[in-house]
């Protein structure tokens, strides 16, 4: 088990809704807006809004993962985008 | 004796929980798309996605979590043609990527 799958719920929850560099095995890197990390396998998902296409998803497995850098926080209209994504309707933004 | 629930505990779990909705919900999203995923050696290789196994949590202990997840998929594009169905073992995923529209946008 690596480092990143030792981490507690509450170390992943600082992570949600940061754009992250997610460094995984074989030197690939990823990143995007975190949308949340599993608690069960540690899997980090990624999400990007590119321009005029549709909303792009990554989940970068748990074993793969090597190291998460916090790169920039989200502004409210992101963090309501983010929350938006996966709810079937309206609902409010994501606060434990 | 049950373990005595801490404020700390409660919250955790509260945490845990909302977390694994929202990974639940990315599965659950992802089911039915085309998604590509990144294996080990970096080979890529695309598939429609049929179910995600995500054990919930009392499997793992003592493994190294990594064969925690598998995923059943249809129309398999490898080099050597379509497989119809195949299940690729989570330990052998690094990565797995797909789109969605977002439909609430105006």
């Amino acid at each position: 088990m690596n480092d990143w799958q030792k981490k507690s719920p509450l170390d992943w929850e600082t992570y949600v809704n940061k754009r992250v560099k997610v460094a995984a095995e074989e030197k690939n890197e990823y990143e995007g807006w975190v949308l949340t990390v599993d608690p069960v396998s540690a899997s980090v998902v990624l999400a990007d809004f590119p321009e005029n296409e549709p909303v792009s998803i990554l989940v970068v497995l748990g074993h793969a993962v090597q190291e998460v850098n916090i790169m920039q926080d989200a502004d409210d209209d992101t963090k309501a985008r983010l929350s938006r994504i996966f709810e079937p309707e309206e609902s409010k933004a994501y606060s434990p | 004796e049950p373990p005595e629930v801490t404020e700390m505990t409660k919250a955790t779990q509260a945490t845990r929980a909302a977390l694994r909705r929202r990974f639940l919900l990315t599965l659950a999203a992802a089911r039915g798309q085309p998604v590509t995923f990144v294996l080990c050696q970096r080979v890529r290789v695309s598939a429609v996605l049929g179910a995600a196994w995500v054990p919930d949590g009392t499997e793992v202990g003592g493994h190294n979590g990594s064969a925690a997840v598998a995923f059943q998929v249809d129309a398999l594009q490898t080099p050597l043609g379509v497989q119809r169905a195949a299940l690729l073992r989570g330990r052998d995923v690094v990565v797995f990527g797909f789109q969605m529209a977002e439909k609430w946008r105006k």
